[in-house]
C-alpha cells in the first residue's frame, strides 16, 4: 500500500470500514454456501457461519488494526533509527543541520519583508476596495502619471464606479513659537481623504468638506507621532493655536496612533507629521491657470458597493476621452493625439511598486542558497548512507522494500530539516531586525513587522520541501541501485560516485549565479557612484529654506534668496553660496523650448526638451560647472533688463552644431531667452548616468519662492548647522532652515537602495561561495577517506602526492569546472533578470565574470586539497596495507 | 518481532498462510480457510477473526499484496498474492519451525 492511500485511510475510514465488511460478507456468503452444499439446513448453515466467523465486528477492528499499527510502530522504529543514526555522527549532523538552519533562516527572514511590503492588506477598512487613479499617455510612452486636480475633479463628478475620491500632496510648513523656527513636513489633504481610509479621529474632529474651501486653511490635525513628541501627549490640545508659516492655525483633532499614508509608493519619502486642509483655489481647480500640467497630488478612491477594478477601469476610460474632447488644447499637441487615458490601479500595488522586483529577486536568490544548502545535507545523507551500504543491503535482502528505505532517508532528512527550520526561524527574527535597521528610507509598512501565521507558513512549506529534496537525492540513488554484492566492490574503488559529483556541479553552478548576479551589482552601483557627474559635490553643504510666507510675492522672495546667499558667502569657512531649484542631480522637470529663426514646420516636429534649473549668479562657482564660452549670470540680469539663459555644452552643440550659441535666442514658455554662457554638460539622474540638455535660468529674473540653498566651504573647514542656521536667521530671524548636510550624501542616497540590495545579495552569495566550498570539500574528503587503501599501496609504490592529488581530486575538479561553465552560462540569462530587478545596472562584463571564476577555482581547489593533504598525512603505507 | 506466546501463534498462521500462497496462485481469505482445512483433514481451522488481521498486516509488512476481482461464483472478493520478500519471509519462518519442530521432537524423544 502506497503511502498515499494509506494516509488517504486513516482520514476516510469510513471507506475503509465498508472494504472491510465486503470481504468479511464475502467470506460469510461462501461459508453459508458450502454449509448448504454440505447438506445443512439453510438457518444453521448461516447460524453456523456467523459461528466460525466469530464476531465480525472482532475481525474488522482486527484488519484496521493491523494496517494502522503496523504502519505506526515501523514509522516510529525508523524515526528512531534515523534518529540514533544522526547522533552518532554528531558533528557532521549539526553541520547538516546549521547549513540548513542558514538556508532557511534567510528565506525566512526575506519573506518576512515580502509580507509584510507585498502581502499583508495595507491598515484601512476594506483595503483591497482602495485604488489609486493615474493618468497614461500612450503616444507619449508616459505611465502612471499622477492626475492633475482638474482631472480628479471633473472624475468625481462623473464616476458611477468609485465613492469617496481624494487627493494630497505634501509641503514643508515651518511652525513657529517654541525654540527656534523648525519646519513640519505636512500633508495638504482633501477632506474626504479620512473616510475614504475608513479613519477616525483619537481625539477632536478631522476635516469637513467646508475646510477645502477658500479662506478656510487655518485648522490642522496632528498626527499622533507630533501630539506625543511636541505636545506631550496633551488631551486639551484641540482648540490650541499654532503659528504656521507665519499664520495662526488651529487644531482640531488628532489621528490615531497607526494612521500613516507616507508610503514612498505614494510620492511620500517622508513621515507625515500633520495635515491641514488643501486649499481649492481658483487656480488648482481651473485649466486656466498656470498649474494645469502640474501633477503632484496622490489619488485616493474607493470602489462603489458591487462595482469591480475593471468596471472603475472603463468607466475611467470613457471620463478621460470625454476630457480630452472637451479641451483638446490640453491632450491634443500640434493636432496629434497624446493618447490620453486615465485608470485605476489597487492601491496596495501602488504602494508596493518599485519594492516588489526587487524583493522577489532577493527571494530568489535566498532560494538558491536553500538549494544549495539542501544539496550539501543530501551529500551528506548519502555519504552516511554509501557508509552503511552493507547494512542497506541487508535490510533489502530482508524484505525492507525500496518504499521503506526511501522513507528511511526522508526521515533522516525531515529530523534534519526540522531543527534546520526551527533554528532558522531563530536566525530570521534575528536577521529581520538587522535588516530593517539596515533599510533606507521611510518605510511604515515595516513599523509593524512581525513573524506572522504567514511567515510561519512559508517557513513550514520551505522546510517541508528542503526535507524532500534532502530525502529524495539520496533515495534516488539507492533506487537505481540493486542490492547486490556489487556495493561491496564499488565502496573500494571509489568509482559509481557521478551522483555526488552532480550535487558538487550543482551547487558550483547555483554558487557561481549567485556570486555572478552579487558582483554585478556591486559592479553597477560602483559605476553609477564612481561616474563623473559633471559637478563636484565636495566640501558643498546643502540646505532648505520654507515658508517665505508673506514676503512670497514677486520679486521679493529672489531679493530674500539673495540677501541669504550674501550672508551665508560672507560666513567665515564659506567660499561662495548659491541658491537653486532643484539642486543638481535631483531630476530637473524637463522644459520644451524653440529655437528662433528655425522653420515654423521644424518647430513643431521637432520638440526639443531640456532639464529647467532656476539658479542664483554663483551657482557654477559653488559646484565647480566648468563654464566653456561666454558668462555666467550676474546681479545685474534683473527682471527688467534682457532675459538671460545659459545652457549645457550638449544642448548648444547639438543646436548649432557649426556656430557658437551665445547670442542666439530660445523660446521657453512665453519668454525669449538670449543665450550668454555655455557650461559643461551635468548628469541629470542618479541612475542615468547619460548627461543632457540643460537650460539654466538667474532667479532674479524667473520668479521662484522655493529654492535650496548650497555653499562651497574651504577645503577643510566644516561649517556647523549654528553657523548656517545664524547667518539664516541675522537676514529672518522666523525662517526654519532643515534638511542641512552635504551634497555628497544627496549624492549617494538615491543608491542606497541598491547598495542595499547589493550587500544582502553580496552576503548571500558569499553564503553560498561557503557552502558549495563545504559541499566540494566533503565530496573529496569523502573520496578519500574511501581510497585510503589504494593511495597507500600507491605511495607505497612510489606515486608523488600530486599524482594522488590528480587521482582522487581530478573527477571532481572536472565536475566542478563543468559546474562553474553552467553556472556562467545560466549567468547570462540571469544578468537580464538583475537589470530588470535594478535600475542602472547596465553592463554585462565578461573581465568580472573570469575574476569570478578565477575566485571560485581558488575556492574550490583549496577545498579540494585540504582533504588529501590531511589523508597524506595521516597515512603510514605499511599500516595502511596491513589493514583488512 | 517479539518473542510471547501471541506473536509464535501469529507467526504459525503467517506461515501456514505464506506457505498456502507460495504456490503462486492468487486467492482470497476463505479459499485460503478452505485449503487449510482441506490439507490439515480439518484438524486445524482458521477462525476469520484471526485470519483477516493476518492477512491486512502481512500486506502491509509488504510480504503479501491484495486486489479486488471476481470469484468462481461471479461475486466480488480480495484476493491475496505472495510478494518476494512474503517468499523471504517464508523461507525464514520455515526453518525457524523446522528447527523448532527438531527441537521439540528431540526433547520428547531424548527427556
Amino acid at each position: 500500500m502506497s503511502a498515499w492511500s494509506r494516509f488517504v485511510n486513516l482520514w476516510r475510514s469510513k471507506a475503509l470500514t465498508r472494504e472491510f465488511d465486503d470481504e468479511l460478507r464475502f467470506h460469510l456468503e461462501m461459508q453459508t454456501e458450502r454449509n448448504v452444499q454440505r447438506g445443512a439446513d439453510p438457518v444453521d448453515a448461516r447460524t453456523d457461519a456467523r459461528r466460525r466467523l466469530g464476531s465480525a465486528l472482532r475481525a474488522r477492528e482486527g484488519m484496521r488494526d493491523a494496517r494502522v499499527m503496523v504502519w505506526i510502530e515501523s514509522l516510529v522504529s525508523d524515526l528512531q533509527h534515523g534518529v540514533r543514526l544522526l547522533r552518532r555522527r554528531g558533528g557532521l549532523a549539526a553541520l547538516a543541520i546549521a547549513t540548513l538552519s542558514l538556508g532557511i533562516g534567510a528565506n525566512a527572514a526575506i519573506f518576512t519583508l515580502l509580507n509584510a511590503i507585498l502581502l499583508r492588506p495595507l491598515p484601512y477598512a476594506a483595503s483591497d476596495r482602495l485604488v489609486a487613479m493615474v493618468d497614461r499617455f500612450t503616444r507619449l510612452s508616459a505611465n502612471d502619471a499622477p492626475p492633475t486636480v482638474p482631472e480628479i475633479l471633473d472624475v468625481r463628478d462623473r464616476t458611477h464606479t468609485l465613492g469617496n475620491i481624494a487627493f494630497f500632496d505634501t509641503r514643508d510648513f515651518r511652525i513657529t513659537g517654541g525654540d527656534e523656527p523648525a519646519r513640519v513636513f505636512t500633508a495638504r489633504v482633501t477632506a474626504s481623504l479620512f473616510p475614504t481610509l475608513g479613519v477616525q479621529p483619537a481625539l477632536g474632529r478631522l476635516f469637513v468638506d467646508a475646510d477645502n474651501l477658500q479662506g478656510r486653511w487655518n485648522v490642522v490635525v496632528l498626527t499622533d507621532g507630533l501630539w506625543r513628541r511636541n505636545f506631550g501627549a496633551d488631551p486639551s490640545v484641540v482648540g490650541r493655536t499654532l503659528v504656521l508659516n507665519g499664520a495662526a492655525h488651529t487644531v482640531v483633532g488628532v489621528l490615531p496612533r497607526d494612521f500613516s499614508v507616507d508610503y514612498p509608493g505614494l510620492s511620500t519619502n517622508e513621515a507625515i507629521e500633520m495635515y491641514v486642509p488643501f486649499q481649492l483655489y481658483e487656480a488648482y481647480t481651473s485649466r486656466l491657470d498656470q498649474f494645469v500640467n502640474v501633477r503632484r497630488v496622490t489619488t485616493i478612491a474607493r470602489l462603489r458597493d458591487g462595482a469591480t477594478r475593471e468596471q472603475a477601469s472603463s468607466d475611467l476610460q470613457t471620463i478621460a476621452r470625454a476630457i480630452g474632447t472637451e479641451h483638446p488644447e490640453l491632450y491634443q499637441r500640434a493636432g496629434k493625439d497624446v493618447g490620453f487615458q486615465m485608470d485605476v490601479v489597487g492601491l496596495h500595488d501602488m504602494v508596493s511598486r518599485g519594492a516588489r522586483s526587487a524583493l522577489t529577486f532577493l527571494l530568489g536568490a535566498v532560494l538558491l542558497v536553500l538549494l544549495i544548502a539542501c544539496v550539501n545535507t543530501g551529500q551528506f545523507l548519502l555519504a552516511q548512507s554509501l557508509d552503511r551500504e552493507s547494512e542497506v543491503a541487508v535490510r533489502a535482502s530482508l524484505g525492507a522494500s525500496r518504499g521503506r528505505l526511501f522513507r528511511q532517508f526522508l526521515l533522516e532528512a525531515s529530523v534534519l530539516a526540522f531543527a534546520g527550520g526551527v533554528l532558522g526561524l531563530i536566525q530570521a527574527m534575528w536577521l529581520v531586525q538587522v535588516m530593517v535597521a539596515l533599510i533606507p528610507g521611510h518605510r511604515p509598512e515595516l513599523d509593524t513587522l512581525s513573524i506572522d501565521r504567514t511567515v510561519l507558513a512559508f517557513t513550514a512549506a520551505i522546510s517541508c520541501a528542503s526535507a524532500a529534496i534532502v530525502g529524495v537525492l539520496p533515495a534516488l540513488y539507492f533506487s537505481r541501485a540493486n542490492f547486490s554484492p556489487r556495493f561491496a566492490v564499488r565502496g573500494a574503488t571509489g568509482a559509481g560516485h557521478r551522483a555526488r559529483h552532480v550535487f558538487v556541479a550543482v551547487e558550483v553552478a547555483v554558487a557561481v549565479v549567485l556570486l555572478a548576479s552579487a558582483g554585478l551589482l556591486i559592479q553597477g552601483v560602483r559605476r553609477l557612484q564612481t561616474v563623473d557627474h559633471g559637478f563636484s559635490a565636495d566640501n558643498v553643504t546643502v540646505m532648505q529654506v520654507r515658508g517665505i510666507g508673506s514676503q512670497a510675492t514677486r520679486p521679493i522672495a529672489s531679493i530674500t534668496y539673495q540677501r541669504f546667499v550674501d550672508q551665508l558667502a560672507a560666513t567665515s569657512g564659506v567660499e561662495a553660496a548659491a541658491a537653486a531649484t532643484p539642486l543638481p542631480f535631483r531630476n530637473p522637470s524637463g522644459a520644451t523650448f524653440t529655437i528662433e529663426g528655425a522653420a515654423a514646420e521644424a518647430a513643431t516636429s521637432v520638440r526639443r526638451l531640456a532639464g529647467y534649473q532656476i539658479v542664483s549668479p554663483d551657482y557654477f562657482r559653488v559646484f565647480q560647472i566648468p563654464l566653456r564660452e561666454g558668462r555666467v549670470f550676474s546681479v545685474d540680469d534683473v527682471p527688467d533688463r534682457t532675459r538671460v539663459a545659459i545652457v549645457s555644452e550638449t544642448l548648444a552643440r547639438g543646436t548649432w552644431p557649426h556656430e557658437s550659441a551665445i547670442g542666439r535666442r530660445i523660446g521657453v514658455g512665453p519668454y525669449w531667452l538670449t543665450i550668454v554662457g555655455i557650461v559643461g554638460d551635468v548628469q541629470a539622474t542618479p541612475l542615468d548616468p547619460a548627461r543632457g540638455q540643460q537650460i539654466y535660468v538667474s532667479n532674479l529674473q524667473q520668479f521662484e519662492p522655493n529654492m535650496n540653498l548650497a555653499i562651497r566651504t574651504v577645503p577643510g573647514v566644516s561649517i556647523t548647522e549654528a553657523a548656517i542656521k545664524k547667518a539664516i536667521w541675522a537676514v529672518s530671524p522666523d525662517q526654519a532652515v532643515f534638511n542641512i548636510q552635504p551634497m555628497a550624501a544627496l549624492v549617494s542616497g538615491p543608491l542606497a537602495q541598491h547598495r542595499y540590495i547589493a550587500t544582502l545579495l553580496s552576503a548571500f552569495a558569499a553564503l553560498a561561495l561557503l557552502m558549495s566550498a563545504i559541499g566540494v570539500y566533503t565530496a573529496v574528503a569523502y573520496l578519500a577517506a574511501r581510497r585510503t587503501r589504494e593511495i597507500a599501496v600507491r605511495l607505497a609504490i612510489g606515486a608523488q602526492a600530486r599524482d594522488i592529488l590528480r587521482l582522487v581530486s581530478g573527477q571532481t575538479f572536472a565536475w566542478t569546472v563543468g559546474g562553474l561553465g553552467g553556472g556562467l552560462a545560466a549567468t547570462a540569462a540571469v544578468g537580464s533578470v538583475v537589470r530588470a530587478a535594478v535600475r542602472g545596472v547596465t553592463a554585462f562584463d565578461p573581465s568580472l565574470l573570469a575574476a569570478q571564476a578565477l575566485i571560485y577555482l581558488v575556492v574550490a581547489a583549496i577545498a579540494m586539497a585540504i582533504p588529501v593533504v590531511r589523508t597524506l598525512r595521516a597515512i603510514d603505507p605499511a599500516a595502511a596495507l596491513r589493514v583488512e | 518481532m517479539g518473542d510471547n506466546k501471541k506473536d509464535q501463534l501469529q507467526g504459525t498462521l503467517d506461515l501456514l498462510v505464506l506457505r498456502i500462497l507460495s504456490t503462486g496462485t492468487s486467492m482470497h481469505g476463505f479459499a485460503i480457510t478452505e485449503r487449510i482445512e482441506q490439507i490439515s483433514k480439518d484438524v486445524l481451522r482458521v477462525e476469520a477473526g484471526s485470519l483477516y488481521p493476518a492477512l491486512h498486516r502481512m500486506a502491509e509488512s509488504g510480504w503479501v499484496k491484495s486486489a479486488w476481482g471476481v470469484s468462481d461464483n461471479n461475486r466480488r472478493a480480495r484476493f491475496y498474492t505472495i510478494t518476494a520478500a512474503g517468499r523471504r519471509r517464508l523461507a525464514d519462518e520455515e526453518a525457524h519451525w523446522a528447527s523448532l519442530t527438531a527441537a521439540v521432537g528431540r526433547v520428547l524423544k531424548h527427556a
